[in-house]
């Protein structure tokens, strides 16, 4: 099909030959694409059709970072923007902290003013490959960066047998950390288990 | 509003109707790309911002509502993670569900000309059966190309209602992972995503 490009140097560009559509927007930015803004409660705006006989839709994108070694680790903006992180636990409740703000920041397109809206979030994952069944992951909060409590923080370990883990779930815990609040001196930013 | 459609005939058209369509082009009748931002950002800065509104967060999917359920050792097929959600029963101890062939995938990522390394999907794994035995469980396994993970992330526990505390899998009776190409010539990596 053709080759539409929508940046913000040329405005729209088609070529005759070509693999689909390609948002640029600045360098050093996110480039959007915005489904319905009509702010109702309670109905949903945006709506993707890929049709009735298929449901995933394929996306590219990096491998799950690197395994970020065993125990207490503070997540970096490169690994969380992988949406896979891997720490391994040396103990029960081993920690592993949230980016700073300021890491935030940098995932969520680089300056507050410019790349981040009230609202904006990722999903991601946070993986405990430890194999002893009381090693277990515990997720926390860092300065404005917070984190949910309970189970929801832990991660159980990836032991070949989970019946004694004092932990509920799979070895593999998936948050979504959204933009709360950007009136301050830093954002805030929230997270919750999914 | 006005519907925006997109082919290899006519390029940008707009119509009455009801959003942006892209529409199946001659060269690649059943592959369209999106591409959001600038793919060859720095690691650690997100490159594409899909955004609705800050009132509601769910984006509305289209897709298949029920699939044929699979008895006992089953290997996927391409057909099978298109749907993006597999039912399989199983009939002992860790029956296996074996990833794809090389094939399989080639096809399931939009053939030869259009599967590319970092490419992946999201699928669901579920576990339909129903009674008393805790140890049916389901295995994901490897297939030649096909690497997946160890331990509790490749077990599916069962669905059945009863108690399950001394399970030695852990989780519910659904596991979700990515399966992301790391070569084209069909081989992948897939993750337990939760």
């Amino acid at each position: 099909m053709v080759k539409v490009i929508v940046d913000n140097e040329q405005g729209l560009v088609q070529y005759a030959e070509g693999d689909g559509v390609t948002i640029n927007n600045r360098l050093n930015s996110p480039g959007p694409v915005t489904l319905g803004t009509t702010p109702v409660l309670a109905e949903l705006a945006a709506r993707i059709n890929t049709g009735v006989l298929n449901t995933p839709i394929i996306h590219t994108g990096p491998p799950p970072a690197a395994g970020s070694g065993a125990g207490t680790h503070t997540i970096t903006a490169a690994e969380i923007a992988t949406g896979y992180v891997t720490v391994t636990g040396t103990g029960a409740d081993t920690a592993v902290t949230l980016p700073s703000a300021a890491d935030f920041i940098q995932v969520f397109g680089g300056t507050v003013t410019a790349d981040l809206t009230v609202g904006d979030a990722i999903e991601w994952c946070l993986h405990n490959d430890a194999t002893n069944v009381l090693f277990t992951l515990s997720l926390q909060s860092n300065g404005s960066a917070s984190t949910p409590s309970g189970q929801q923080q832990r991660v159980a370990a990836n032991s070949a047998d989970q019946s004694t883990s004092l932990v509920a779930g799979t070895p593999v815990a998936r948050f979504r950390s959204i933009v709360q609040n950007i009136g301050g001196a830093t954002p805030v930013i929230r997270t919750y288990r999914l | 509003m006005v519907k925006v459609i997109i082919n290899n005939s006519q390029g940008v058209k707009s119509n009455v109707g009801d959003g942006v369509v892209f529409e199946s082009g001659l060269v690649s009748p059943n592959h369209i790309a999106l591409t959001l931002g600038d793919t060859g950002q720095a690691v650690g800065t997100t490159t594409a911002k899909m955004r609705s509104n800050v009132n509601t967060g769910p984006i509305i999917g289209t897709g298949i509502t029920e699939q044929a359920t699979n008895n006992g050792a089953t290997t996927l097929t391409n057909t099978m993670l298109s749907q993006g959600y597999v039912t399989v029963t199983s009939d002992g101890a860790n029956t296996a569900v074996t990833m794809p062939t090389k094939a399989h995938i080639i096809e399931l990522f939009g053939g030869a000309d259009n599967i590319t390394v970092g490419d992946y999907i999201e699928w669901t794994l579920y576990n339909d059966f129903n009674s008393t035995t805790l140890a049916n469980t389901l295995k994901l396994t490897a297939n030649t190309g096909q690497t997946v993970q160890l331990n509790q992330c490749v077990l599916v526990r069962s669905q059945w209602q009863g108690n399950q505390s001394a399970n030695a899998v852990a989780g519910n009776a659904n596991g979700r992972f990515r399966t992301q190409v790391t070569n084209v010539d069909g081989s992948t990596a897939t993750f337990r995503i939760s």
